[in-house]
């Protein structure tokens, strides 16, 4: 599944150039999560993610090094990337999905739309269904992506060891901010 | 004897704070060693990294991933985001090496921001990632 994600991502960005006015991407798009417990707070960012939109279907993909999430604690990072997420053996995580009521955005005008996005999220090796709100706001030659929602890390088979269970919520929150912008080759 | 014993558990008191006080200070008071401060592992131009993971990128990541790298290459382009993180593209707008310099980094480095120019060359130390469809580095700095 993930190397399924990183096949489009490359399909799609070379075929940007072909059909360049329905694409958008960004390569600095920003997903952090969050966790809150009387224990502490757990949370990170990524401020280095790759995702494409194509306004005429609707695709979406996203994709993100897990070693580019920042935590404010040099520790947290390092159980993140050694014991949760096991970077070396699943260095990537991603989203394919599509906007699944495109028709409720009109992207020639400029304005803010609702929309849902529905798709398969591939988190440590293991690939769910998920479904989000989220919403777009379309300006000249850019849009802006925003969504929350929350994922249980025991459902893409993260452990977290029994004596730290008390420091992580069972759900965290997942906000995702793309600040696409539309591909114009190199002439 | 019994000052041996008195010494030696005193000792071993002291060996226990000191050992509480390192895990305290290692778990939860522990700051990042800053980008300035960390040698580089690889000194390598951009447009080499690109070709390296670009032809065995799980070779490529097994060398170059976690490393701390200084890169050489010419400017294709500076932004700035919203929250104040600046990235530098190497080598190819959409295929290349992205240099993040954190928010932080930016307001410290800003003189040096200031001036990078598309085209001209640039150094760049920063932590290698891994690859998506570009070669991404993080905590960057800007070293001349």
């Amino acid at each position: 599944m993930n190397n399924r994600i990183f096949c489009l991502i490359l399909v799609l960005a070379l075929t940007l150039s072909v059909s360049a006015q329905n694409r958008y991407f960004t390569k600095t798009g920003h997903i952090d999560f969050f966790s809150h417990t009387s224990v502490e707070d757990v949370k990170a960012a990524n401020d280095q993610v790759t995702s494409f939109l194509d306004t005429s279907t609707g695709e979406l993909v996203f994709s993100v090094l897990n070693r580019s999430f920042q935590f404010p604690k040099p520790l947290m990072q390092e159980h993140f990337n050694e014991n949760y997420m096991e970077s070396e053996k699943f260095p990537k995580s991603g989203f394919t999905g599509k906007i699944a009521d495109l028709k409720a955005v009109d992207f020639t005008k400029a304005g803010k739309y609702p929309v849902k996005v529905t798709g398969k999220l591939t988190i440590h090796g293991v690939t769910k269904d998920v479904e989000a709100d989220s919403e777009l706001t379309v300006g000249t030659d850019k849009i802006d992506g925003t969504s929350v929602f929350s994922v249980k890390p025991e459902d893409y088979d993260i452990k977290i060891p029994s004596v730290v269970k008390a420091n992580f919520a069972e759900s965290m929150k997942i906000t995702v901010q793309m600040n696409y912008q539309l591909y114009i080759p190199k002439k | 004897m019994s000052k041996k014993i008195w010494r030696l558990a005193g000792i071993g008191v002291l060996l226990a704070i000191a050992s509480a006080g390192f895990a305290y200070w290692y778990g939860f008071m522990r700051k990042e060693k800053p980008i300035e401060k960390m040698k580089p592992d690889i000194e390598i131009s951009a447009d080499s990294l690109f070709s390296a993971f670009s032809a065995n990128e799980k070779s490529a990541t097994e060398k170059f991933g976690g490393k701390i790298l200084l890169l050489k290459s010419n400017i294709v382009s500076v932004e700035k985001d919203g929250s104040g993180n600046v990235t530098v593209t190497l080598v190819d707008p959409m295929m290349g090496v992205t240099c993040t310099i954190d928010s932080l980094e930016a307001v410290k480095q800003k003189t040096e921001i200031a001036a990078l120019t598309e085209g001209q060359p640039v150094t760049i130390k920063g932590r290698c990632d891994g690859m998506l469809t570009d070669v991404k580095i993080s905590k960057c700095m800007v070293v001349k």
